[in-house]
């Protein structure tokens, strides 16, 4: 079922239950008299359901799923032509297999989702709206084990559960989403070309800003806990952090990384709360070592 | 003669991944040094921030630890890693290694600190993309179906997200209801 869906429709329901009661009012105060008092309550009750249609339109940041979909396949365009995926089926296949076990764990499994890494030495991960997962090369050969690769594929899970991209997306100008919406219903022969012009410039400026700062610590936080509930090494995303932390920031493969997410040592310390409920006795938690051996360093 | 410095060089190299756990570390906040990896083992000492301390093992979410002349656990969450270049350390492959308590021995790329252009998804790339659908289509061959179960042994955990310090982290529960009292109008 689309909750995005649902949500339009409760809205819509209420909006709709509003203006039933503004003529209802009117009928009350045409009547006049000393009855008049009670029209003024209920004007009152529906500043109130107004208020709360306005807060629920935000809630779902104004697009339906199939929308997000299409505007994620576009920006996923975009990364892949930056960035090929790494020519290795059977690495493809196990991160797929690894970032569905994860997805499986939050209630958006039901999206188109698709995991790749690219062929970059740059140390970074991307997401886009409607499941894309992007991982660079240069970031997965940072990773020791299948946790800490779960822990960074559900950091990027987080930013499409939470629909972060769309909302830095609206965020820019109010006219910006309703236009992205526009391209994004075009199917068909037109669609290319419209898109390349404006959809495009749009997708850029968003992967080359960043999102929100908050976001980032709630998809670390969030990303820790889907990372935990499919099974893996709670601190996983933390130890990749530790690495970035002990990397040297002025390394050229972590410019982009610095200049849209915040920096390491700050994430760090956002993420201590979340793994203060983890006692951590790690021994039913499985870093899938060999595995993680055999499809990313190849060895047996 | 020859034959004793190639053994000796053996044993160096074969004893290397011990000295490779003993890792140089901060503390960032001040923190508790217990004689036990657990919150209500005795306390031995109050680790103040910015402790030098050398890390010895990790079990779960804590590590044991060396801070002067003082040994025990402390949460692992109060300890930065030294940044690789400030300290004598090699690389940074071993910091993940230790807090995956699994020394692997893999040969890492180092990548160079001096300022080679980064080949894929930089800044430049990124602004000159053209978009490609091809790329994208073929990556569906890959895809994991919906329904993939894991033969690895993973246990599901059943966790609840936490709110973060400035907005709830859990996607907005049901909006509120709306007023009941067009039905008591009536």
């Amino acid at each position: 079922m689309n909750l995005s869906l649902g949500k339009w429709a409760l809205a819509t329901t209420i909006l709709f239950t509003s203006i039933t009661l503004h003529a209802f009012d009117f009928g009350g105060s045409f009547g006049g008299g000393e009855e008049s008092n009670s029209g003024g309550a209920n004007i009152f009750d529906i500043g109130d359901i107004i208020s709360g249609v306005k807060d629920i339109s935000r809630t779902v940041t104004g697009i339906d799923e199939e929308t997000e979909i299409e505007i994620g396949r576009d920006a996923a365009a975009v990364l892949l032509g930056a960035s090929p995926p790494v020519n290795d089926p059977e690495l493809q296949r196990y991160v797929n297999r690894v970032g569905r076990w994860v997805v499986n764990q939050t209630d958006r499994a039901h999206l188109p989702w698709r995991f790749a890494v690219l062929r970059s030495d740059a140390i970074n991960a991307f997401a886009t709206p409607g499941g894309n997962i992007f991982l660079t090369d240069g970031l997965l050969r940072l990773l020791n084990n299948e946790a800490e690769l779960a822990a960074v594929l559900a950091h990027e899970v987080a930013h499409v559960v939470q629909k972060h991209h769309i909302k830095a997306m609206s965020s820019v100008n109010t006219s910006g989403i309703s236009g992205l919406i526009k391209l994004a219903s075009v199917t068909g022969e037109g669609r290319s070309n419209q898109m390349t012009t404006r959809m495009v410039g749009e997708v850029k400026d968003m992967y080359l800003r960043g999102l929100d700062k908050d976001d980032e610590f709630e998809a670390d936080s969030m990303g820790t806990v889907i990372a935990t509930r499919a099974g893996y090494d709670p601190f996983a995303l933390m130890a990749v952090l530790q690495t970035l932390n002990s990397l040297d920031p002025s390394k050229s493969g972590l410019a982009l990384l610095y200049k849209t997410h915040p920096p390491a040592g700050d994430r760090l310390d956002k993420l201590e709360p979340v793994l203060e409920q983890f006692d951590g006795s790690d021994e039913a938690s499985p870093k899938l070592q060999k595995r993680f051996d055999k499809y990313v360093r190849k060895q047996s | 003669m020859k034959k004793l410095l190639l053994t000796s060089l053996a044993l160096l190299i074969l004893s290397s991944p011990l000295i490779a756990a003993e890792k140089a570390g901060t503390i960032s906040r001040d923190a508790t040094l217990y004689a036990k990896p657990f919150k209500d083992a005795d306390a031995i000492a109050a680790l103040p921030a910015a402790t030098a301390i050398l890390i010895l093992n990790r079990k779960g979410g804590w590590y044991e630890i060396k801070a002067s002349d003082k040994q025990g656990w402390v949460r692992l969450t109060r300890v930065r890693l030294n940044r690789k270049g400030g300290t004598n350390e090699e690389d940074s492959s071993g910091v993940g290694e230790l807090l995956s308590g699994l020394a692997t021995g893999r040969d890492k790329t180092t990548q160079d600190t001096t300022a080679t252009a980064v080949k894929g998804l930089s800044e430049e790339e990124l602004l000159n993309a053209e978009p490609d659908e091809e790329a994208l289509s073929k990556l569906d061959n890959f895809a994991a179906s919906g329904e993939a179960s894991d033969d690895s042994g993973l246990q599901t955990r059943q966790i609840d997200f936490q709110p973060t310090d400035n907005k709830p982290d859990a996607p907005a529960t049901a909006p509120p209801a709306p007023k009941t009292s067009y039905e008591e109008d009536e």
